[in-house]
């Protein structure tokens, strides 16, 4: 074996790169994956405020008995669901429910809410109404029932009942959470979110740029244009200008994507600050260790991608067209969907013994252990470890990988079987 | 033949239980034109992916201008596979540069270099055209063109005509014989032997893994010592059995193909042809064909490998 040329290398990466970012689909994926992302995280938030301004107005009658009719309690239904309109009604709650219900069939109302004397001592309100009551609502109404039993209570107590109001009248009291680690103090929800986000990146990078190269191998293989290809480089130089060409482009996406991201956080004009706050996340005075993130990120990126991309690219030279290609996808797809399930699971405890084991995973680590960066309890000990078992197992699998792709890419028709696999791997 | 530009020695190739070459000895002469005839299934493409390192031989040696073939010699062979095989969303020029580049040859002399030829083949409009926009035969122009770009000492052909119109057929068979006169060795694989006949210095016939026979064109029809006649006619053929004439006569529509092997003295039977009064149409003295002796030789086995692909080869003429 004489040492690999670098001219041909480079000429391969060159052709992948430039052939890539022409194309329509890189501007298309550039632009629109952004846009999605945007969409998919702020969608909730904005279908959730939507959907609690839209819902149907309701107009509820109270009945009460007399010690609760003290409290105000149509501002209290009021103060957890805007949409809800209330008056206090004379009616007592002793009466029956058929009784009741026929009123409410001839009064204005569209629900009567009884609080009866044993709610107090942890019997259920009732909630009498004409049309479906969605659950967001039925939560708003359990809230005020029992701030309303509160505020009774504290009457009872001499309390004045207007001051009880006004503090049971206030919305829900945010918590912001300051996790002081070494580096300084830093926003535990903003951490979090920006893990996901970046972790949601590598595993589309993967999946998206790993389909390419299957889909580039197979093309060269049943164009037939790799015979021409194979009289002039080595086989390894044509797996490694590919792999290396198409990591290139998904870079150079991720770069685009972070110098928008840089000058829009810089002009102050940010739609991402804008959606992440609308999401709950307030990014203002959170300072972050941009670099190290950043480096970690590239780090990750593209030891995830040397190790992923080879196995795509044995599968691509395994293959003889497009739906052999999804079934022999699956298991690298695998290695890469799990980690991603597990790092959402892992999120809110990103310091559990399981989620460090699993990060140390060599197949997993580019996104666990970017997860775990992230949010500050990766030790370094256990990145040094993470990326000297990544260097191990690329190295390893891109050998493994080599040799079927150099076997592979001549092959036609049928899809070789695990006993002619081996023998790939041992041939010359 | 100490100046072989391609020397294979004892060469052997199996795949599982089939063996698609056996002991297989031979020496391209520099300079020459070679042609490696059988049979579609006898090992020719086997023998070439061998040649260029593109599988392993189990057995046997290969050198190209005298050594083992490294990288350096790699740049300095021409390739033109069987299956043909460009990108199809590539332009033609780029395309073109790409394999030159892999070649080793500098980006913006394989650039002018592409569009000198491209203009040769009138192709210079299409430069900038994705291949998949041009027809057939523009995208085998171009696959030539970039087997023969970066100027190989070595040029490799496996079934170059097959597929092609007759117009192309002509081209490709002119660019052959110019490259050949610029001093190229060219090595070309083919089922269709007439091709071979009309072009080659020397050839080797291979059927069934093996080698039939192998030598100059000349030396492999003087082989077998004998000549035989042809006599096409319209008119009765009785006359030929009374003169005692034995050979092959078949009927092709209202006219007669006789072909005699030896023993008879051509002037005698074109005396008695003459006065049969038949119409002459053809009369030949000639040696065997390379068809005629590799059907001979290859035997039956060849024979049948051999029906399929003599359909196709007249098939691909007309």
């Amino acid at each position: 074996m004489n040492s690999l040329s670098l001219a041909r290398i480079g000429a391969i990466i060159r052709r992948e790169y430039v052939f890539r970012v022409k194309n329509k689909w890189f501007l298309i994926t550039t632009f629109g994956l952004p846009l999605l992302m945007i969409g998919l995280s702020t969608a909730p938030a904005w279908l959730a405020s939507r959907g609690g301004g839209k819902a149907s107005p309701l107009y509820v009658g109270v009945v009460a008995t007399a010690p609760m009719r003290a409290v105000d309690v149509p501002a209290l239904l009021h103060a957890e669901d805007d949409g809800i309109a209330a008056d206090m009604t004379d009616r007592p709650p002793s009466q029956t429910t058929d009784r009741l219900a026929t009123e409410l069939r001839d009064s204005d109302f569209d629900a009567f809410l009884v609080i009866g004397d044993t709610v107090a001592r942890g019997g259920s309100a009732v909630l009498l109404s004409k049309s479906v009551v969605p659950d967001r609502r039925k939560a708003a109404i359990r809230r005020a029932v029992r701030s309303s039993l509160v505020a009774a209570g504290l009457q009872q107590a001499g309390i004045p009942a207007a001051e009880v109001t006004t503090a049971l009248q206030r919305p829900q009291v945010g918590l912001s959470i300051e996790r002081v680690g070494q580096e300084g103090v830093a926003h535990q929800d903003v951490l979090a979110v920006l893990a996901m986000v970046l972790c949601f990146v590598l595993y589309m990078m993967f999946i998206v740029y790993g389909q390419v190269i299957v889909r580039g191998v197979l093309e060269e293989k049943n164009s037939d244009i790799v015979e021409v290809l194979i009289s002039s480089v080595r086989p390894s130089e044509l797996m490694l200008g590919k792999v290396l060409g198409i990591g290139a482009v998904g870079l150079t996406q991720i770069g685009i994507w972070a110098v928008t991201v840089g000058l829009l956080a810089l002009y102050g004009l940010s739609g991402a600050m804008v959606a992440l706050s609308q999401a709950g996340v307030d990014l203002s005075g959170v300072s972050l260790p941009y670099v190290g993130i950043g480096l970690a990120f590239l780090a990750y990126y593209v030891l995830g991608f040397l190790l992923y991309a080879s196995a795509f690219a044995a599968v691509g030279a395994l293959v003889g067209d497009d739906q052999q290609a999804q079934q022999m996808n699956f298991p690298v797809m695998l290695l890469i969907i799990v980690p991603f399930v597990l790092a959402f699971s892992g999120i809110n405890t990103p310091d559990a013994g399981w989620l460090a084991a699993a990060s140390l995973f060599p197949f997993f680590s580019p996104i666990l252990m970017l997860v775990r960066i992230v949010t500050g309890v990766a030790a370094t000990w256990q990145i040094v470890t993470s990326l000297i078992l990544l260097v191990l197992t690329i190295w390893g699998v891109s050998w493994v990988a080599g040799r079927i792709y150099r076997v592979g890419i001549l092959m036609k028709g049928k899809r070789p079987t695990l006993p002619e696999m081996i023998r790939w791997l041992r041939y010359g | 033949m100490e100046d072989a530009a391609i020397r294979l020695t004892g060469v052997t190739k199996s795949f599982g239980s089939t063996t698609a070459v056996q002991s297989l000895d031979l020496a391209v002469p520099a300079g020459s034109i070679y042609g490696l005839l059988g049979p579609n299934g006898a090992g020719k493409t086997t023998t070439i992916r061998i040649i260029l390192d593109i599988l392993g031989p189990d057995e046997g040696t290969v050198e190209v201008l005298g050594r083992r073939i490294d990288d350096a010699l790699r740049c300095r062979i021409g390739y033109l596979p069987e299956e043909r095989g460009l990108y199809q969303r590539m332009t033609v020029i780029d395309q073109l540069v790409f394999l030159a580049v892999l070649k080793g040859m500098a980006r913006s002399e394989a650039r002018s270099e592409a569009m000198k030829w491209l203009e040769r083949f009138e192709l210079g409009d299409r430069a900038d055209s994705m291949l998949e926009e041009l027809s057939k035969g523009m995208q085998q122009k171009v696959q030539f063109i970039g087997t023969i770009l970066h100027r190989p000492e070595i040029l490799i052909l496996d079934e170059p005509f097959s597929g092609l119109d007759p117009i192309n057929v002509d081209l490709l068979k002119r660019m052959v014989l110019e490259r050949h006169e610029a001093g190229t060795t060219i090595l070309f694989s083919t089922h269709m032997i007439e091709d071979a006949e009309q072009l080659c210095d020397r050839v080797c016939m291979i059927a069934g893994a093996r080698k039939v026979l192998d030598g100059s064109v000349s030396e492999v029809r003087a082989s077998t010592g004998r000549r035989d006649i042809i006599l096409r006619f319209h008119g009765e053929p009785s006359f030929l059995s009374q003169a005692g004439v034995d050979g092959k006569v078949e009927r092709h529509g209202d006219a007669y193909e006789l072909k005699v092997a030896d023993g008879v003295d051509p002037a005698e039977l074109l005396r008695r042809a003459v006065g049969a009064g038949v119409q002459i149409d053809h009369f030949e003295v000639r040696e065997p064909t390379l068809r005629e002796i590799f059907l001979e030789r290859a035997g039956k086995r060849g024979l049948d490998a051999t029906e399929g692909s003599v359909q196709l080869a007249a098939g691909g003429i007309r």
